[in-house]
């Protein structure tokens, strides 16, 4: 296990494409973080750079104070599943696990005693006697996730394993990761387009787009104080409401507005917008933090029902505030479409971001 | 009123039963989802729709007239398919066209629709581009507008967004939704994805080993099953079953399972004393606190050991006397180390089925 460091790396494919742009973050040894993008977002570069597959176009990565940038990808010992799963066909379900083992030539006592573990781990025993390739994809996933996490590498590349995988079959894959996270403590990046494995596995998150890192921090924080609106859309599911509004001072408020949406903030709280020269700015809310009524209520905003999802789970309801169009979340709220609701914003849970997108409050 | 109609519709390939005399009517200007797991038989059924595979037994019927042997070019029905190919040689504009041209209309009409499609699925600024300059995401968009440029009766898609990126599949689901109803066209959406029915279908069809269990509107097969078999499979995260005794006592009903006791003397004309019975509580209608609720609920003690917090809702996995539950909360909700709670639900929610047939009873 080993502290990840990346410096200043940057990749350019071909001379043109910048895939990764001057990043640089650190893994702590033992934690497990989720890298978080949009496909084409650079993420995958980024694995392969540091599992040594891509040589960066500048930049370095250590492992621990070894500076690894020059090293071929057998020298690093790093350990990598990828979004197909990655199983010898033809061997069983015991040699794929023992063969990482064996090419360290480990003696067969202890050989037999990790397979016997790790199998048990997985929950994956019955099927050790199997040739690999007759299995499902999620078995073959979870052999493929066994070889990765058998053989003590200096730091585990999971690259959206569970993409191809059935959804009954993802959840039980991904329990199995977390039980690893919370149980062994191996330096682990998780590449996921998927928000809701980067806040459920990750310790931490670090979010890419077009190349750059915009936020690394705690799921909490990502999820509650993203660093700009793209963040703000990109996790949540709907992402978060963004209604572009003009803002003004009245007495000890200041009032944002944009059509039939008017919301006050207190001045105290709220003026760091005033130098926001254009006089706009973006207001975000999350539409499970959205107050709904059918009765009228004070300072609340007329929309209509324009989509109606339920979604077993909780309600999706879309709501037509003359030309902005919101989602909001509720677990209870049972509406036709056409039917008019009022809606409020809670202060507490108001977002506001600058026209560039980055947060401001 | 046009329909499309599946008629006792049986294939098998070699040994393999993969559709075993499937029936149902799908009404003309609706969306429905044919659900089930991954080698269910619902990718067959599209293709015997389609006409690219051919029925061992049953028949097809498109607005009352038999199209079961008729090939699919002749069918006037469309088709998208989870693996789309795109011409690499030809634009955007071009592959959306393609399917126009074979059809010999003029060129301002053609421009027209291809136009219309484009803007409906935002691929507008795209027109000019090759399928090699365009993400996965917009790749599949083109694939979709290609198919539903033409003016067919129905519309296939076999798990169209299946490999597109979370986010595009959030977007593309309500897009498609809003497609159905505004341009009042008849989908029928393959998927392993309860949430893909839950979300944008009117109605589901819930096949598995090649049978229809039930077919219906969304709503009604998710809040009341038929049997076990499509609580089961038909839900996400999977609901929570547990084996129950009823048994009277001073004159009253009750439903004891190893964890709790409910009063369903109210049920009594559907239910027998000294029989076995499934009770089958969806994770959403489970709540938690911190003591017993009194109240109408019922309440006991479980151990929380992990939770999973997908976007602003938490998927808790408990356990309780030996057993397993999941419980869904609608915000957000961490758990370092396994943690005693009690959860509670209401029984209105209760979903009851005959542990000898799996039929539901309540």
């Amino acid at each position: 296990m080993s502290k990840i460091t990346l410096k200043n790396i940057t990749h350019i494919y071909n001379g043109k494409v910048k895939a990764v742009d001057n990043l640089s973050m650190e893994v702590d040894n033992g934690k497990l973080i989720a890298l978080l993008g949009p496909s084409g977002c650079g993420k995958t570069t980024l694995m392969r750079i540091i599992a040594g597959l891509i040589r960066p176009t500048t930049g370095d990565v250590y492992f621990d104070e070894d500076r690894v940038t020059d090293m071929e990808p057998e020298q690093r010992n790093v350990a990598m599943v990828f979004q197909f799963p990655v199983v010898y066909a033809t061997m069983t379900v015991y040699d794929n696990l023992a063969f990482p083992l064996r090419a360290k030539k480990l003696g067969n006592e202890e050989i037999r005693r990790r397979v016997k573990n790790m199998a048990e781990f997985l929950e994956i025993t019955p099927y050790l006697n199997m040739k690999a390739g007759k299995l499902n994809a999620a078995l073959k996933q979870l052999t493929s996730l066994g070889r990765a996490l058998i053989r003590d590498a200096r730091c585990v590349l999971l690259d959206e394993p569970l993409t191809n995988i059935d959804p009954s079959s993802r959840l039980l894959i991904r329990e199995k990761i977390l039980k690893w996270r919370l149980e062994r403590k191996q330096t682990t990046i998780y590449v996921t387009h998927d928000q809701s494995e980067a806040l459920t596995l990750g310790e931490m998150i670090a979010v890419m787009n077009k190349g750059v890192l915009l936020q690394y921090d705690t799921p909490y924080n990502v999820y509650e104080k993203p660093a700009n609106s793209f963040i703000a859309y990109f996790i949540g599911n709907p992402g978060m409401n963004l209604i572009e509004c003009s803002f003004k001072k009245v007495g000890s408020k200041i009032v944002f507005e944009s059509g039939c949406v008017k919301v006050s903030l207190p001045y105290e709280f709220a003026k760091a917008v005033e130098k926001e020269a254009s006089g706009k700015v973006i207001l975000g809310i999350r539409p499970e933090h959205i107050k709904l009524s059918k009765q009228k209520i004070e300072d609340g905003m007329l929309g209509t029902c324009v989509l109606f999802e339920d979604m077993g789970v909780t309600k999706v309801i879309n709501l037509q505030l003359n030309s902005t169009r919101i989602r909001v979340k509720n677990p209870e709220f049972e509406v036709k479409v056409g039917e008019s609701l009022y809606v409020t914003f809670p202060e507490e849970h108001i977002r506001i971001f600058n026209l560039n997108g980055e947060m401001i409050l | 009123m046009a329909e499309l109609k599946i008629e006792n519709i049986s294939k098998r390939f070699m040994d393999k039963v993969v559709l075993d005399d499937v029936s149902l009517i799908i009404p003309h200007k609706s969306f429905t989802v044919i659900y089930g797991k991954a080698g269910a038989g619902k990718t067959t059924l599209l293709r015997i729709i389609a006409g690219v595979e051919k029925p061992d037994k049953g028949r097809i019927y498109l607005n009352g007239k038999d199209i079961t042997d008729l090939p699919p070019k002749d069918r006037n029905i469309a088709m998208v398919y989870q693996n789309f190919a795109l011409y690499p040689h030809m634009t955007v504009y071009d592959n959306i066209a393609n399917p126009l041209r074979a059809r010999k209309l003029t060129k301002s009409q053609i421009d027209e629709k291809v136009n219309k499609i484009s803007e409906t699925l935002g691929i507008r600024e795209l027109l000019s581009r090759y399928p090699k300059e365009l993400s996965g995401g917009q790749a599949q968009r083109v694939a979709i507008a290609r198919a539903l440029v033409r003016d067919a009766d129905v519309y296939l898609l076999d798990e169209p967004l299946t490999n597109l990126d979370y986010k595009i599949r959030e977007a593309m689901r309500e897009e498609l939704k809003n497609m159905c109803k505004d341009l009042s066209l008849t989908f029928v959406y393959a998927s392993p994805d309860p949430l893909d029915a839950l979300m944008m279908a009117d109605k589901v069809a819930v096949i598995n080993n090649g049978k229809l269990l039930q077919y219906g509107l969304t709503k009604d097969v998710y809040y009341s099953p038929k049997d076990i078999e499509v609580a089961t499979i038909f839900g996400s995260p999977p609901i929570n079953m547990f084996e129950s005794y009823a048994k009277e006592e001073n004159g009253r009903l009750f439903l004891e399972t190893r964890l709790f006791k409910i009063d369903v003397t109210k049920y009594k004309d559907k239910l027998l004393p000294n029989k076995e019975y499934k009770i089958g509580i969806r994770p959403h209608h489970l709540a938690i606190s911190k003591g017993i609720q009194a109240n109408e609920t019922i309440s006991f003690p479980v151990e929380l050991y992990l939770t999973h917090v997908v976007g602003a809702e938490t998927i808790c996995y408990a356990r309780s006397n030996g057993l397993e539950i999941t419980i869904y909360l609608p915000y957000i909700y961490r758990i370092n180390y396994p943690e005693k709670v009690y959860t509670y639900f209401n029984p209105e929610h209760l979903l009851v089925f005959d542990k000898d047939n799996g039929l539901k009873v309540i």
